[in-house]
């Protein structure tokens, strides 16, 4: 496999394998990892009953990598970089499978219901207001664009701008407010630089950060304004603190759960990646397990270290039964998948020249 | 300052934060200057913009967190000062049902109120989430906004008020992040009440309010995943002294970092940040609160509870006092100050 189809694969690898190790551990606290699993959990391991897993096998990923998944389908299908139409196709498609629909968030799932036509869902927090007619939104200031925007890196090799132009295309449809956009653009600029060549780690943070900025930028000229934390300064908190710490992996987790958070919000599940990487040099299995014990949001978390530190390093960082299991579980072919973005990428240059 | 000025300070001071805090929620700091201030900080009670949670209420109206806390001080004080189980369910359902409250359940009631609420008056629940082992969508506010008031029972005692606001809030918060950032916010006030109380020492009760709360809540409630209240306070109170002599500055990068926001761990460690900031000027510390936007009312009633019960209210002009009791006849913060007063000596 050439070098560049190889970052691809590593890219969507290391996200799927994020999340799915992600799905057992979600929602609990480190501790409460640690005690249900016998310590930190490194591999896939059994769903457990009391949390959104329940009932599906290990390797099964869920609504974070799958509707990316999806969107690259829709992509490859049409012959087309992503559009909104394409967006919005890909996230009907992927609402058809009930085993990832399952663990959707709530500004996904309001899109969806808004989309097709059925009756808005619960939001993610019941207020007594119509929350349609305020200036800010300050709940759908969520992670859901953050968790699919590597994607459009790993469409935009070494290319940051048209990265970020693309998650915010990508995005805009489920989560057009400046706080989830911004958070988003850092993830894909990130992925997109991982590309360099002997890119360090400490160039993938700046990218991150120059993701934030600028992503924050061109969204606010459209997109709605919300009230909460701010990317580029959180991305910049999380990353002292992960270097603080760095050889010290629990001291390093905690203090990024305690003080970044890593929940639900964008401003808090995307400053926690940079922080792990940070933590962890830019190790591909090392960071994106940190996510996966880190609490609360860890499948989210997981599933950006991912495509980022995958494809910083390309596919060969991971062992190939992990390749095998996200294949046989999910039913995807992500070497074939990695083979037609690269093709496609290939094919677009020579059509340009 | 005697007891009494404490108490009527801390009472006042949280009624102003609320009222003023009120119109500008959910905005971001840049659109409260852009919308109300005419590009500066506003100072003052706002009419609620059309746009907003509030909007049609009257000017220098309190919200559900006031109205809440006060209606459970009156019945902590009927009780002769006891923060009893019973005493809180009773003000809370009053505080639903009553003909001069009921309107603030119905227009702001927080998520995780209205379902205690719903549960206590044995409504049939959405019990589709109930196999889940944490619940990390109620780590909310709830518990904060009302619990500062057990403080003014405690006063001098931080081991009780923590206690006391683990009783009060976890029929409506039921898990350590939220309980901790009542205990924290209930500790500092007891500690505020003490004479002579230094800035210091308050901010360093509500750390160790924040973590014992935690600590004790871990015992019953639902767990519950997210950022630590008391690391982020930690965080909050460093912005807040770096920061203490400029305004703008302070606003900002508290609520770039640390974010006034509905969870237990944002507003909380917010408030914390701008008592710290605010230092001798209760005033200060409540403008700073309320410009933050985002669940401003929230974190400007816990801001100015502390600060109020600290520095009395000797720095707090009477126009507030006015302007208050004529927009919510139902409060009477002097009567209530001697209530409190006589049932804790």
């Amino acid at each position: 496999m050439e070098s560049r189809k190889n970052k691809i694969l590593g890219g969507l690898l290391g996200a799927a394998v994020g999340d799915a190790m992600g799905a057992a551990t979600e929602m609990r606290t480190t501790a409460l990892i640690k005690q249900r699993f016998g310590g930190l959990v490194t591999d896939f391991v059994e769903h457990p009953d009391d949390n959104l897993s329940r009932g599906t096998p290990a390797g099964l990923v869920t609504d974070d990598f799958s509707i990316a998944y999806f969107t690259a389908e829709e992509m490859l299908e049409r012959k087309s970089r992503i559009t909104h139409e394409i967006a919005e196709a890909a996230m009907l498609r992927w609402s058809e499978h009930e085993i990832y629909r399952r663990f959707v968030g709530p500004t996904t799932n309001e899109y969806l219901a808004v989309l097709k036509g059925e009756k808005k869902p619960a939001p993610l927090l019941e207020m007594p207001v119509q929350v349609d007619r305020l200036l800010c939104n300050n709940t759908r200031a969520t992670n859901g664009a953050g968790m699919k925007s590597g994607l459009m890196g790993l469409f935009n090799p070494c290319d940051m701008d048209s990265a970020i132009d693309e998650a915010i295309i990508q995005c805009s449809g489920t989560h057009n407010n400046v706080i989830s956009l911004s958070a988003a653009c850092a993830v894909a600029a990130a992925t997109a630089a991982a590309f360099g060549e002997n890119i360090s780690y400490l160039e993938i943070l700046e990218a991150g950060i120059y993701g934030a900025e600028e992503g924050y930028r061109r969204a606010e000229k459209t997109a709605q304004p919300a009230a909460g934390g701010n990317i580029v300064k959180k991305i910049r908190l999380a990353v002292q603190i992960g270097m603080r710490h760095q050889g010290d992996f629990d001291k390093a987790m905690g203090e990024i759960t305690d003080i970044i958070g890593g929940g639900i919000y964008a401003y808090e599940a995307i400053p926690a990646v940079f922080g792990h990487i940070a933590a962890c040099k830019g190790r591909a299995m090392e960071s994106i397990i940190m996510g996966v014990n880190a609490g609360d949001d860890t499948d989210t978390v997981a599933c950006m270290t991912g495509y980022i530190t995958g494809a910083m390093h390309g596919a060969d960082v991971f062992p190939i039964k992990h390749l095998e299991l996200i294949d046989r579980v999910n039913h995807f072919d992500l070497r074939q998948m990695a083979d037609d973005i690269g093709s496609f990428l290939n094919a677009e240059k020579e059509g340009a020249a | 300052m005697n007891q009494y000025d404490k108490v009527y300070g801390c009472l006042l001071a949280a009624a102003i934060g609320d009222a003023m805090g009120c119109p500008l929620e959910t905005r971001t700091v840049s659109l409260i200057k852009r919308d109300f201030g005419n590009g500066e900080f506003v100072y003052d009670y706002m009419i609620p913009l059309p746009d907003s949670i509030a909007y049609d209420m009257p000017r220098a109206y309190v919200t559900d967190d006031f109205s809440c806390a006060y209606l459970s001080g009156k019945y902590f004080a009927a009780d002769h000062g006891r923060i009893t189980r019973r005493a809180a369910i009773d003000a809370l359902l009053e505080w639903k049902n009553s003909e001069d409250t009921r309107i603030f359940y119905e227009r702001y009631c927080g998520p995780s109120t209205r379902r205690g609420l719903e549960q206590l008056e044995g409504k049939k629940m959405d019990t589709s989430r109930d196999y889940l082992l944490c619940n990390n969508r109620t780590a909310t506010n709830g518990g904060g906004m009302k619990g500062w008031i057990v403080g003014l029972f405690d006063p001098g005692n931080v081991d009780k008020a923590i206690d006391d606001a683990l009783v009060m809030c976890q029929i409506t918060h039921y898990n350590p992040i939220a309980l901790s950032g009542a205990a924290a916010v209930a500790a500092a006030v007891a500690q505020a009440m003490v004479k002579g109380a230094r800035l210091d020492e308050v901010l360093e009760a509500g750390l160790y309010g924040a973590g014992e709360g935690y600590r004790r809540a871990q015992r019953f409630a639902q767990p519950s995943a997210g950022a630590s209240v008391e690391k982020r306070m930690d965080l909050a109170i460093q912005i807040g002294l770096k920061y203490a002599n400029d305004f703008e500055k302070c606003v900002v990068e508290m609520t770039d970092l640390i974010v006034s926001g509905l969870n237990a761990n944002e507003s909380i460690p917010c408030a914390f940040g701008y008592l710290a900031a605010g230092g001798a000027d209760v005033m200060r510390t409540i403008y700073m609160a309320v410009n933050s936007g985002n669940d401003s009312d929230t974190t400007a009633i816990m801001a100015g509870a502390m600060a109020g019960a600290l520095r009395g209210s000797s720095g707090i002009s009477s126009n507030h006092v006015e302007t208050l009791k004529e927009a919510n006849p139902f409060i009477d913060f002097e009567g209530f100050a001697d209530e409190i007063c006589r049932v804790t000596n």
